[in-house]
């Protein structure tokens, strides 16, 4: 692995005072900062878009503007073939998505890789490849619900061994 | 804020010449309140770019990692910049154009209007040229 350049190690300083769980777990920056998209897109493998429910902010929803609960955020997956499932576990032939919430107001999503981690784009900031439980915490609440759907999009980098 | 709000057209040096002494003092007095208005108008608008800039700042240092365009709006120093209603609109409109920060929500809540067509919804790149082309209609760009 190629040493860690002073950047990236600010960058993760940054992130381990608004992630604590991100210490000592895996974690990977895969793209650059980018105000493009949104957790929500990024997990529905869009990268050209925001996606959100509200009325304000005008974003794009899948089936137009509706509440911001994690009910609708369900939905909006469902939608796109997802169903809900009971574990977050790596299930062969199957892509998960974790939706995180403060109670029922949501407050981002994760999308599982075949590797058993997850990527998630944080904020306008980048996409990091982590362990589903690093972003549990103050900025993005715990996990409330897991959806799944058989597996649609091509394998990403296998580099990386299962946690 | 447009130039006229400025009264640029009543500052300048206007000879007394052929007014009477009483006309003079009159005209004296008008210059000096205008200068007045003009600086207290200034100062004012320095104060609100000073404080915009001060809450846009600490809006996005707390919510540069949040998720939620829900959350990021009720943050409570973009609250305060809609607070400030139309006066900053100019300031929002050059942050847009030049970071294009999530100021949506804000044009939104201040104007009342959605110059996004419905196509566009999401593209960011094409939300900020509408929201731009619309301040430029109105003067605030």
């Amino acid at each position: 692995m190629a040493a860690m350049g002073d950047a990236e190690e600010s960058r993760l300083k940054q992130l381990a005072a608004r992630f604590p769980n991100f210490s000592g777990s895996h974690l990977r920056f895969t793209s650059p900062d980018d105000s493009g998209y949104n957790c929500l897109a990024w997990a529905a493998g869009e990268t050209r878009r925001c996606w959100h429910p509200s009325a304000f902010g005008g974003l794009f929803w899948p089936g137009g503007v509706a509440d911001d609960s994690v009910a609708e955020w369900v939905r909006a997956f469902e939608s796109l073939g997802y169903e809900p499932c009971p574990s977050e576990a790596l299930e062969g032939g199957f892509e998960k998505v974790a939706i995180y919430a403060d109670h029922d107001f949501p407050l981002h999503v994760a999308r599982q890789l075949p590797n058993g981690y997850w990527t998630s784009k944080l904020g306008v900031r980048e996409d990091v490849e982590h362990e589903l439980g690093a972003l549990v915490g103050r900025e993005y609440g715990r996990v409330a619900a897991v959806l799944r759907r058989v597996r649609v999009l091509p394998p990403p980098d296998p580099a990386t061994p299962a946690p | 804020m447009t130039g006229s709000f400025w009264f640029d057209h009543l500052s300048g040096d206007v000879s007394s010449t052929g007014l009477s002494d009483a006309a003079s003092i009159v005209e004296r007095s008008r210059r000096a309140a205008v200068r007045h208005w003009n600086e207290t108008i200034t100062s004012e608008r320095a104060g609100l770019r000073g404080q915009f800039r001060q809450l846009a700042r600490w809006w996005k240092r707390d919510t540069e990692y949040q998720s939620s365009p829900t959350r990021i709006a009720m943050h409570p120093a973009y609250q305060r910049i809609i607070g400030m209603g139309r006066d900053a609109l100019p300031f929002i409109l050059k942050d847009l154009e030049a970071t294009q920060a999530p100021w949506f929500w804000a044009l939104q809540a201040i104007t009342g209007e959605e110059p996004v067509p419905e196509e566009d919804r999401g593209h960011i790149d094409r939300m900020t040229r509408a929201w731009l082309r619309w301040g430029m209609r109105k003067n605030l760009v």
